[in-house]
């Protein structure tokens, strides 16, 4: 008997973008509704005030870039370079020789602005950070568990409710 | 600013929840915009209920937009609205959907970079299923476009629209359903297409008949398992109702 396939559900913005296929002739392919993502990254070098990096979807183009920044968000562009960055392969020390890749490729995409200038701002400037909060609340913690154990250190063989 | 039109976008929907404490410091931003530009163009007096609809023409931060607001920054809670349901959906124009969906795309390009700046400097992203909210409203709104086309199409042609499927016959002779799909060259024209699909030849008869018994043997054994089953409990129970 043959196994029944069951379709796996897939977020959106990992699924194929497919497209028509275009014949000579044929009027211009427009996009209504892009399903095209980008993020912008720290870059992760000192790089000139115009230069922006984006982890782009992995079926954008250079051109797709470009239009994308210049439609939707109203961002001239001077120059798009793209990047097909590998993760790291991996070796499993029980079989050693065979390599795999966990984690898919990224698209990376260098953009250069025409008019403009974008620094990376600082998101916690004058702020406290979740880690400094936790620090804070597991010493505050730690010293109110001393302060308990000074008080009941000769009745620590008993039962926390009966001290 | 984006991040503040999606909220007051979502926050219409809310209204009908009672969520106003939001709404109010959103829409009062946006109601002054709509304001202004309205005492532009008229020079007579201006009432008060078209001023107070909902103006959302885009005010561009260029990519700032790829950013929360600034008072979200370093902030431990983000307050976030519920996704958009179909029925509603149902009832807005296709530029209103049309406008949306940038609006959307440009929430989750938001909540996409938010989320990688946050694991850089090791931090939390408050309340991250906003992503799943924002993607959840996006397929409805493509479920919305797709019902709408389907019933155009079947208006105006009495077909829906989509590719559909035929029973075709693989290269071993076995019938599957299999979906229609564009080609470069129609498939006739295609020769390997036409080896490969439709086409039964005589050294298949062997196999097909092969395919038909094994079948057959498989329904054979589940039925005497069946009967088999019936037996042995009548035979333990013989007053019982074995079916």
């Amino acid at each position: 008997m043959a196994s029944k396939e069951v379709k796996r559900w897939i977020p959106l913005w990992k699924r194929l973008v497919k497209a028509p296929i275009y014949q000579l002739g044929d009027p211009q392919w427009r996009v209504f509704l892009p399903m095209f993502w980008m993020k912008m990254k720290k870059p992760s070098c000192n790089v000139p005030n115009d230069n922006v990096e984006f982890e782009v979807h992995p079926q954008m183009s250079r051109r797709d870039v470009k239009n994308y920044l210049e439609k939707i968000y109203g961002v001239n562009v001077l120059n798009v370079r793209t990047v097909l960055v590998q993760a790291k392969k991996r070796t499993n020390p029980a079989k050693p020789g065979v390599k795999w890749q966990p984690e898919p490729e990224k698209k990376i995409a260098h953009v250069t602005l025409a008019d403009e200038t974008f620094d990376w701002p600082d998101l916690w400037e004058n702020k406290k950070t979740g880690m400094d909060q936790m620090v804070e609340n597991y010493a505050k913690e730690t010293k109110e568990g001393d302060k308990l154990f000074q008080k009941t250190w000769e009745k620590q063989d008993l039962p926390p409710w009966f001290r | 600013m984006t991040t503040c039109l999606t909220r007051s976008v979502l926050q219409i929907s809310r209204n009908f929840i009672g969520n106003l404490a939001l709404c109010a410091t959103n829409a009062s931003r946006v109601i002054c915009q709509s304001n202004l530009t309205y005492s532009s163009r008229h020079i007579g007096p201006v009432s008060s209920v078209l001023t107070q609809q909902l103006h959302t023409s885009p005010a561009r931060h260029g990519l700032l937009e790829f950013f929360d607001d600034k008072r979200e920054w370093g902030e431990q809670k983000a307050k976030a609205g519920r996704p958009w349901k179909v029925e509603e959906l149902r009832l807005k124009s296709n530029s209103d959907l049309h406008k949306l969906w940038y609006v959307l795309l440009k929430e989750r390009n938001m909540l996409m970079t938010m989320e990688e700046e946050y694991n850089r400097e090791l931090e939390l992203l408050p309340s991250p299923e906003r992503f799943e909210k924002v993607e959840e409203s996006m397929e409805n709104v493509l479920k919305v476009v797709k019902e709408r086309d389907r019933a155009y199409n079947l208006l105006e042609k009495g077909e829906t629209g989509e590719p559909g499927g035929y029973r075709d016959t693989n290269i071993l002779g076995q019938k599957y359903w299999r979906k229609r799909r564009e080609s470069v060259i129609p498939s006739f024209m295609n020769k390997t297409f036409m080896a490969r699909h439709d086409h039964l030849g005589v050294w298949m008869n062997k196999l097909r008949r092969r395919e038909i018994e094994q079948k057959l043997r498989v329904r054979t054994k589940a039925l005497r398992r069946d009967r088999q089953r019936k037996e042995n409990l009548k035979r333990r129970y013989p007053n019982a109702d074995t079916d």
